[in-house]
């Protein structure tokens, strides 16, 4: 879309089970072209739509309605972090992980967001936001509960930050 | 967990008979609505607690069918399962077994398309499942369940009929049966047999020359014989594998033709039609490939007219029309994109094409 209405922003908006699952291969194409896109990656560590099934991003010995005695590493492998993959990717202008579970944290992703767009206007390259996030009925938690674990246990595996800042 | 008779889900009914029948190894992607058959062998874990058969969630649809040709060349019976987006992304992959004559068995739990779609049933993955579907001259053996006992029952037959062929066979169920919840009768648990046939690629020992499996014959020649040796195959597969099941045919003037759940639907029609006293009867293909179309040519002679019952646009009815030859009327009625019709609807429309 982009290279055929390069004056138009263009988004992804994409989940763990697409973009690090079926998807990994056109995500890491896409940025190693460097399209000059952004990328948003929301990772709540399971397949939400489809009634919260294990993910790439699922944490070791986390239960899901594919791994109900909870994630085995030695047989359903280990939690995937497309994110730190990509930063090290030439075709990457800005890498970043963010989170929406506290007014301060919405302002800081909001203005990576912000970012990923003047990235876009500007030219630069392709910016890429991964926001951690939680998912209550996939987790089996109440929303509180969830945000609380999330802090706990995905914030761990999922360090939030930039990861690659573009070189001024 | 020891009674034989059990209450299950349409999709539970496939993961269980493949535990039951000694399947060796499972490999899926989760999408709706047939993420049960994955959940539920999460959830027994036959690797770890029953019989060591192996259940792996692929990264693709493309992966996991990649994984079932794999262990199908170690002469394993290996299996997958999704629903149509999924099984188009395989059908490269399906290709490639038929090539390869790998024997496995794929089972499609339809939802309605094309594209996305939605997520309930449908029957539009016809053309797709019985005309080839990938690339090149070849076929699969279609298998259409219309109950859940028949989902589970499937399984086994598949198998049988897919080794004793060397090839991909497939389950074309939809999101009614694999949803619907049906009492099905168990069959006994069968070892895991460790035996493999003697194609199989287990690595080379020395007493016999190395197996080798294939779907590349760069050679026009041998390529064609290649062609020639499957389409042999598909001559003998048309003779011996017909199934199919008649109701009230025995006196029909008209006959509906229906698979899968429209069969269900279809056979309330019948019986409605027959209580006002129209002589309707129903066939039912059980494969869908190879087409019973002798049968068909045979109820022919006594028919009036044929009504083709389809949750699609009128696929089958193709198939119908080439084996009557158009001699008789053949009509098609179905709905799309998910909704599955009444048997009033499909009766009044009986009625409007042919009374
Ligand atoms: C080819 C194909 N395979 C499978 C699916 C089923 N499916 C729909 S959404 C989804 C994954 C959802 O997980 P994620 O991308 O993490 O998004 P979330 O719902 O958690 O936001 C899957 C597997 C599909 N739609 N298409």
């Amino acid at each position: 879309m982009k290279r055929v209405l390069p004056e138009k922003y263009m988004f992804s908006y994409q989940g763990d089970g697409d973009l690090a699952a079926i998807g990994t291969g056109e995500t890491i194409h896409t940025c190693n072209r460097g399209e000059n896109i952004a990328i948003f990656f929301i990772n709540n560590g399971i397949y939400g739509m489809t009634g919260g099934q294990m993910a790439p991003t699922t944490l070791p010995g986390m239960k899901s309605s594919t791994s109900p005695y909870g994630r085995n590493l030695d047989t359903m492998g280990h939690p995937l972090s497309l994110t730190e993959m990509i930063a090290q990717l030439h075709g990457t202008y800005y890498v970043t992980r963010q989170s929406v579970h506290t007014p301060a944290n919405i302002r800081k992703c909001k203005q990576a967001i912000k970012k990923a767009f003047e990235n876009q206007k500007l030219q630069k390259g392709l910016s890429f936001v991964e926001i951690v996030s939680n998912c209550n009925s996939g987790w089996k938690m109440p929303p509180v509960e969830a945000n609380k674990w999330m802090e706990e246990h995905m914030f761990a595996a999922y360090p939030l930050g930039d990861i690659k800042l573009p070189k001024e | 967990m020891d009674s034989n008779i059990r209450l299950m889900k349409g999709n539970e009914a496939i993961a269980e008979a493949a535990i039951r029948h000694g399947v060796d190894a499972y490999f899926g992607y989760p999408i709706t609505p047939q993420s049960e058959i994955i959940e539920y062998l999460a959830k027994e874990d036959p690797f770890t607690k029953r019989n060591g058969m192996v259940v792996l969630q692929a990264e693709s649809e493309i992966a996991a069918i990649n994984m079932v040709y794999g262990a199908a060349g170690c002469g394993k019976k290996a299996m997958t399962s999704s629903s149509s987006p999924g099984i188009s992304l395989k059908q490269e992959g399906v290709s490639y077994l038929a090539g390869a004559e790998l024997p496995c068995v794929i089972v499609n739990v339809v939802r309605g398309g094309p594209g996305l779609g939605t997520i309930q049933p449908s029957q539009a993955d016809y053309f797709q499942s019985v005309k080839g579907g990938g690339h090149g001259d070849y076929h699969m053996i279609v298998l259409a369940p219309s109950t859940v006992q028949e989902q589970y029952d499937f399984v086994a037959l598949g198998f049988d009929l897919a080794f004793k062929y060397r090839t991909p066979l497939l389950i074309l169920s939809d999101g009614a049966i694999g949803q619907m919840m049906e009492k099905v009768v168990l069959s006994e648990e069968k070892p895991r047999d460790n035996t493999v046939p003697d194609w199989a690629i287990v690595g080379k020992t020395p007493n016999r020359e190395r197996n080798y499996i294939t779907s590349l014959f760069l050679d026009a020649e041998v390529q064609e014989n290649q062609n020639k040796r499957l389409q042999k195959k598909y001559t003998e597969i048309r003779q011996n594998e017909i199934r199919f099941e008649e109701f009230m045919t025995h006196d029909a003037e008209y006959l509906i033709v229906a698979y899968g759940i429209s069969a269900r639907i279809s056979q309330k029609v019948v019986e409605t039609a027959r209580n006002q006293g129209i002589k309707l009867g129903m066939l039912r293909p059980i494969t869908l490939w190879p087409f019973p179309s002798k049968r068909l040519v045979e109820l022919s002679q006594q028919l009036q007219g044929i009504l083709c019952v389809e949750m699609s646009a009128g696929q089958m009815v193709e198939d119908v029309k080439l084996a009557v030859e158009c001699k008789i009327p053949v009509k098609h009625y179905g709905r799309m994109g998910g909704i599955i019709a009444s048997p009033t609807e499909v009766f009044e429309n009986f009625k409007t094409l042919f009374l």
